[in-house]
C-alpha cells in the first residue's frame, strides 16, 4: 500500500458505478430478473434517462445525500481488462487511504430504495467485510465493503475484494426495487412513480391530482391531460393533443397537434409530429422504443418524429458562453440532468475532503 | 359492379421516389370504373416505410374510398407495422401478418361470415 496520509475519521463512502457492477462477490450481481427486451442485442444505460424530471443516477446521488452521505463520487465503468485498473478501484483506494472506513459500492444496474441507516446496522452486526444486498429476484448490485479489505498484496483490488467473497454476508432487502435492465423497466419504474408505488417524486407542480408540470410547461387548452401524467419542464403539448393517463413527457419535448400519447414515455428534446399515435413505447427524437412490438427502431426518415435542437436565443446563449468560456454548453436551468451528461466524468465529488 | 375477387398490388419500395408515382398512376387507371374494389396491398417487399410512402398510402387510402373500395396490407415488416401504427394508418386500414390472411378476410367479408373477423379482433 501507499504510504499513509493524513487520516480522518469518515465512517462511509459511496462509490457509484456508470455501467455494469464488478464483479466482487464471485456472483453476477447485476440481477437476473426477467426482461421484455431480453432478445434485443442492445444495452440500454436506462439509469442516465431522465425519469420524471431527473435522472436515476441523480435521484440515487439525491437520495444518498438525503439520509446525510457526503461523500459521493460517481465513477464511469471503463470496462477494461482484468490487469487494468478502473476508475472505481482507484476511487475506492483513494477512499481507504484518506480513512474512510467503509465502502458502498453501487452499481447503476439497478434502482432500490434500501434504508442506508438498516444496511449498515446489519453490516456492523455481522461484523462482515463484504456484505451485499439481495432482493427476492437476487443480487441488487450494491455491496457495502470494509475499507481495510483493500489492504495487503500486490494483487489488484478486485481480486483481494474477490477473496473476501466466501465469507460475504447477504443482507436481504424487500422494499421497492428496479433491475432498470432495459426500457421495459424504465417504464414500470414511470408507472410505480407516476402511481406513488415508490419514492420518486416528479419534479414540478402537482396542478391537479397525479398529474404534474415543470415549470414553464405549457399544455394547450384545447389539449387533455388524463392522470396520472407528466409534463416536463418547457415542454408543450399542443391543441387537440392527448396525453393518456400512465405517460410522462420529459423536459423540452413537444407534443404536436392531435397527436395520442399512450403508456408512453417521450424523453428529453423529442418533437412528436402531429396526428400520430404514440403507445406502449419509448421515444427519444427519432427512435422508438415499442415495448408491445418489442423492437427498437430508427425511425428519422418517416418525418414523423425528430430531436429537437436548443431554441434559437439557446444557442445564442451557448455561442456567447463558448466565446467568453465562462459558461461552456453546459448551462441553463434544464440541462443540469445527467441524462445527456457522459457517464466518464466523476460527477458528484465531495469538495474538500481530501484536500491538496 | 362489385369487385368478384380481391386485387393484389405489391407496395413499391418507398426510397425509389419514380416507382412511388408510377405505382400511383396506375392504380389511378386500376380504379377507373370500378366500385367497392377489394384491394390488399402486399408490404412485404418495404424495407424502410419513408415520408413518401407514408404519403402515397394515405393517397391510395383516399382514393379507395372515394369507389367506396376496402383495403387491406400484408405481411409488413415489424418496423413498416410500427410506421403504421404511428402514422394511424393502421386504425382505418386493416393489417394482416401473411397475404392469405388478407385475401381470405375478404371471402369471410363477401359472404357474410363475421366470425372470423370477431375472433381477429378479440385476439388483438
Amino acid at each position: 500500500m501507499g504510504s499513509p496520509g493524513p487520516r480522518s475519521t469518515v465512517e462511509l463512502g459511496t462509490i457509484v458505478i456508470a455501467g455494469a457492477m464488478p464483479n466482487v462477490s464471485g456472483q453476477p450481481l447485476s440481477g437476473t430478473g426477467k426482461h421484455s427486451l431480453s432478445s434485443l442485442p442492445r444495452s440500454y444505460p436506462v439509469a442516465l434517462w431522465e425519469l420524471l424530471g431527473k435522472s436515476v443516477l441523480q435521484r440515487i446521488v439525491d437520495r444518498l445525500r438525503g439520509t446525510g452521505e457526503q461523500l459521493v463520487s460517481v465513477v464511469p465503468n471503463e470496462g477494461g481488462s482484468a490487469a487494468d485498473e478502473e476508475a472505481w478501484e482507484r476511487t475506492f483506494l483513494e477512499y481507504a487511504h484518506h480513512g474512510v472506513e467503509r465502502i458502498l459500492l453501487v452499481s447503476l444496474g439497478a434502482y432500490s430504495e434500501f434504508q442506508l441507516d438498516d444496511l449498515l446496522a446489519f453490516h456492523r452486526s455481522t461484523n462482515s467485510q463484504v456484505t451485499n444486498l439481495t432482493d427476492e429476484q437476487g443480487a441488487l448490485g450494491i455491496s457495502l465493503i470494509e475499507a481495510k479489505c483493500a489492504n495487503g498484496g500486490a494483487s489488484s483490488l478486485r481480486s483481494r475484494l474477490s477473496a473476501f467473497s466466501s465469507c460475504s454476508f447477504t443482507y436481504e432487502f424487500n422494499g421497492y426495487s428496479n433491475r432498470l435492465a432495459d426500457p421495459g423497466d424504465y417504464r414500470r419504474l414511470v408507472q410505480d412513480a407516476l402511481a406513488g408505488r415508490c419514492e420518486i417524486k416528479p419534479v414540478g407542480q402537482e396542478i391537479r391530482p397525479s398529474t404534474w408540470c415543470g415549470s414553464g410547461a405549457r399544455v394547450s387548452a384545447l389539449a387533455r391531460v388524463f392522470a396520472p401524467a407528466y409534463i416536463g419542464l418547457r415542454a408543450r403539448v399542443h391543441a387537440g393533443a392527448l396525453i393518456a393517463s400512465g405517460t410522462s413527457i420529459e423536459q423540452r419535448s413537444e407534443v404536436d397537434c392531435g397527436t395520442v400519447v399512450q403508456n408512453s414515455s417521450i424523453l428529453p428534446r423529442t418533437y412528436l409530429g402531429p396526428g400520430l399515435h404514440v403507445s406502449q413505447s419509448v421515444v427519444s427524437g427519432s427512435r422508438v422504443v415499442h415495448l408491445g412490438r418489442k423492437i427498437d427502431v430508427e425511425l428519422a426518415h418517416t418525418g414523423l418524429l425528430s430531436r429537437k435542437g436548443p431554441s434559437a436565443p439557446s444557442r445564442m446563449l451557448e455561442s456567447l458562453g463558448s466565446f467568453f468560456g465562462a459558461f461552456g454548453t453546459d448551462f441553463g436551468p434544464g440541462m443540469s440532468t445527467p441524462s445527456r451528461t457522459p457517464a466518464s466524468v466523476d460527477w458528484v465529488r465531495s469538495n474538500g475532503f481530501f484536500g491538496s | 359492379m362489385f369487385q368478384s375477387s380481391p386485387i393484389l398490388r405489391q407496395f413499391p419500395d418507398c426510397s425509389n421516389q419514380a416507382a412511388c408515382r408510377g405505382f400511383l398512376h396506375e392504380f389511378e387507371k386500376l380504379l377507373l370504373g370500378t366500385y367497392r374494389p377489394q384491394i390488399v396491398f402486399d408490404m412485404s417487399q418495404v424495407s424502410q416505410m419513408n415520408a413518401t410512402g407514408i404519403d402515397l398510402m394515405l393517397r391510395c387510402i383516399s382514393k379507395i374510398a372515394n369507389h367506396d373500395g376496402d383495403l387491406r396490407l400484408a405481411g409488413p415488416s415489424p418496423e413498416t407495422a410500427l410506421v403504421l401504427e404511428l402514422a394511424q394508418i393502421s386504425n382505418v386500414v386493416e393489417v394482416f401478418n401473411t397475404l392469405q390472411e388478407a385475401m381470405e378476410s375478404f371471402d369471410g367479408h363477401l359472404f357474410g361470415d363475421t366470425s372470423r373477423r370477431d375472433a381477429r379482433t378479440v385476439a388483438s
